[in-house]
């Protein structure tokens, strides 16, 4: 009995904590576009403000995975599931003055799937490091529409380098 | 007569190697090219291209009836933590994720038990640098030769990177038609 009412507590406290990020966050999830912005400002914000890192979790499918594509010419492909990027990268961005902002989307739709193509500004400072950067990218994201709202399936970026810039097709 | 196509035959050899060189290292490069055609086909081949790599998808699921797909040509299309993402629209819509490894456990039985050809109906691609965003469409075609048989259109999207001196799939994600999604206007 005591297991059975444990269970129950348990469930009910995840309701909650489910309905709770459900309204909170609504807005977030409700259109393409909305869902991938909140992606951004989730973790743009002053070094000295918390950035929503709830907010950013509650985007994604618990196995979406986020692949970087680095190295210029010489790339390499690093894949973490969400939960490992944030665990990694939240430090940084705790101590980092950050914004990210999008510049302009390509969206194609099918059924309950979208397939967006996302330019984004970018420019951070982090005092404690002395590193400061401003520049752009191209992100490809794979979203679905289930239970009444929009996720990320998957994202794939790439920065933008001296050498090789976005098309102007993606940026104007 | 015989003599006479000799000295002709001979009088075009000479006229050609008087002629500057370029023409006949072109014939060479053509001849190459002739080669190059009737070589047989190689796995790496697959993914020399962004448009290879997406049909080489196609070709390996589409096999006949008691074959199985090539799953080792499949296997190497794809980065090691690619995911399969297959899409539904039933009720408020599905979606069951896999590895390929999954995928091949799962669904394998259903492609041997069928006869399969899978098409690309057209493709849109995105690209920058060494990233690609792939949007597909397919018609595929069963048999099973025992009463079951169909065709189902759709749409595949594709996340693809390039590393090394190849594409990678590394991620992918489809939906067959419905009643609101027509892939015709993917259709080129």
């Amino acid at each position: 009995m005591k297991n059975l009412i444990i269970i129950t507590l348990l469930f009910a406290a995840t309701s909650v904590q489910a309905v709770d990020l459900d309204s909170l966050y609504k807005d977030d999830v409700s259109s393409i576009e909305k869902l991938c912005d909140a992606m951004l400002q989730a973790f743009s914000g002053k070094a000295s403000e918390q950035k929503d890192w709830t907010r950013f979790e509650n985007l994604f499918l618990t196995l979406s995975q986020q692949i970087n594509v680095a190295g210029g010419d010489e790339p390499y492909v690093n894949v973490e599931s969400m939960a490992a990027f944030m665990e990694e990268e939240k430090p940084w961005y705790d101590k980092t003055d950050f914004s990210e902002w999008a510049i302009k989307y390509t969206i194609r739709e099918f059924g309950n799937m979208a397939s967006v193509i996302q330019t984004f500004g970018y420019e951070y400072n982090t005092p404690s490091d002395d590193d400061a950067a401003i520049g752009a990218g191209f992100t490809a994201f794979q979203l679905i529409y289930l239970e009444e709202r929009w996720w990320i399936v998957s994202l794939i970026w790439e920065g933008e380098t001296e050498k090789n810039k976005i098309a102007e097709q993606y940026m104007k | 007569m015989k003599k006479l196509l000799i000295i002709l035959g001979f009088a075009v050899f000479a006229v050609g190697c008087g002629e500057n060189t370029t023409e006949s290292n072109d014939d060479q490069k053509s001849e190459e090219k002739v080669e190059e055609a009737k070589a047989p086909w190689k796995i790496e081949d697959d993914t020399k291209t962004i448009e290879s790599t997406c049909l080489a998808m196609l070709e390996a699921f589409s096999t006949p009836k008691g074959e199985k797909p090539d799953w080792a040509r499949l296997n190497n299309l794809c980065s090691d933590s690619a995911i399969f993402n297959s899409v539904y629209a039933d009720g408020g819509g599905e979606m069951h994720q896999y590895t390929l490894a999954e995928y091949e456990e799962e669904e394998g039985s259903w492609y041997d038990a069928n006869d399969v050809l899978e098409e690309q109906l057209g493709i849109t691609i995105d690209r920058f640098h060494n990233v690609a965003n792939v949007f597909q469409a397919f018609k595929l075609t069963y048999d099973d030769h025992k009463g079951e048989a169909g065709t189902d259109q759709g749409v595949l999207f594709y996340q693809m990177a390039f590393v090394g001196d190849r594409w990678f799939i590394t991620n992918l994600m489809w939906q067959s038609e419905t009643g609101d999604s027509k892939v015709a206007e993917f259709v080129n």
